[in-house]
């Protein structure tokens, strides 16, 4: 098959055609012919609110965190489960990664609202509309009760990989959280230009 | 507070401002001001690819979806957790929550994946793309033997004294196109004159 014909046709593809074919060409890990179909995509121009980029950058920063997590919550509740069913030093041992997995929830979930503090964003406001949003609130409360504070954290890190010291400091923080928060968003926001 | 002598600098504000402003009007159900913040924007032109708005909706589509995948799954766990707490006085009841939640998972799935077919897009490499964890497929292939069939989650149903009935996969497949439609209605033709 020619592929250097089709392509001088690519031009021609209507968005909902071009499309499906960027996505199934970075499926099947070809991103020349991705690459090839996106620049050859028509040009539109766009008359817009100023602040489109940076409303539609953190809707997307607010639902990517917000799936992690969820993400996390049913990783904890299905450790716990787990922890029930094991016995001895298993069960010990899985209950102490349901613990591990609510520390992590916790510190993004606080790395969160500091981020949203900066930007001065209710930090639950789109969260509010969301599936999962309930599950998220009760996860909350459970990771009251069900995970490491830092320390604790620390130590159980520290009984696989080493020193507790440096495993303390290798830990997740909230302020690093929003730290990785503040680039991703701003890498988006400049994207958008 | 003068609101009339703010809302004459509305159109100095700077873009994240004008952001955190709407979603505080937002949040406080202010529709008036949301609307007099979203009128005073300054209006600035970009050029992009004709596909970027059809590829923002779906997108989103994927995102809404793998959220309530995600749901359905912490659900899942908690109510099987919750069953192993001999000091429950009703355990039936998370039984029936647990069966709820694996049947909505894997309907869901197959709504969405006759719904990105339909699309001509590839609902898994969707999912995978917008998501960065792996439990989902993890789950994605084990789910379907945990599951009840609709007929065994209705007869649960009756047994437990509950009216109503399961969604079937055809009605979550009606409810993701009913969401596309919303979102690509006045103005996304697929043929390259799409608007924001």
């Amino acid at each position: 098959m020619n592929t250097n014909g089709l392509a001088k046709q690519y031009d021609k593809l209507t968005p909902r055609e071009r499309l499906p074919l960027i996505l199934a060409a970075s499926a099947r890990g070809d991103e020349q012919e991705a690459d090839r179909l996106a620049n050859a995509a028509p040009r539109v121009c766009w008359r817009v609110v100023d602040y489109l980029g940076r409303g539609l950058s953190h809707l997307e920063i607010n639902h990517l965190h917000f799936m992690e997590l969820l993400d996390l919550a049913a990783w904890h509740l299905q450790m716990l489960l787990a922890s029930d069913a094991a016995e001895d030093k298993c069960g010990e041992r899985l209950l102490g990664i349901a613990k591990m997995y609510g520390f992590v929830f916790k510190v993004k979930l606080a790395g969160w609202r500091l981020f949203c503090r900066e930007q001065r964003i209710d930090p639950e406001l789109f969260w509010s509309f969301l599936p999962g949003f309930t599950t998220l609130k009760r996860a909350e409360e459970l990771m009251e009760c069900a995970a490491f504070d830092r320390e604790a954290a620390a130590a159980f890190l520290a009984d696989t990989k080493g020193e507790i010291g440096e495993v303390a400091d290798e830990l997740l923080t909230p302020e690093s959280v929003a730290e990785e928060l503040r680039q991703v968003f701003e890498a988006r926001v400049e994207w958008w230009g | 507070m003068n609101t009339n002598s703010l809302a004459r600098m509305y159109d100095r504000l700077a873009p994240m401002e004008r952001v955190a402003l709407i979603a505080a009007a937002d949040a406080r159900g202010d529709e008036v001001e949301q609307r007099r913040l979203d009128a005073t924007a300054p209006v600035i032109h970009l050029r992009f690819a004709d596909y970027l708005w059809p590829s923002i909706k779906i997108n989103t589509l994927a995102l809404i979806y793998l959220t309530e995948q995600l749901d359905a799954l912490a659900n899942y766990w908690h109510a099987l957790w919750r069953l192993d707490d001999p000091t429950d006085a009703e355990p039936e009841d998370w039984l029936l929550m647990a069966d709820m939640s694996a049947y909505y998972f894997v309907c869901n799935a197959d709504a969405w994946r006759r719904f990105g077919s339909e699309l001509n897009l590839d609902p898994d490499y969707l999912a995978i793309s917008n998501y960065r964890g792996w439990l989902l497929q993890f789950c994605a292939q084990r789910m379907p033997k945990n599951a009840p069939t609709r007929e065994a989650l209705i007869a649960r149903y009756r047994e437990q004294g509950r009216a109503g009935e399961p969604l079937t996969a055809d009605a979550m497949l009606q409810g993701w196109r009913h969401i596309y439609r919303l979102m690509t209605e006045g103005g996304d033709s697929g043929d390259g004159g799409q608007k924001p």
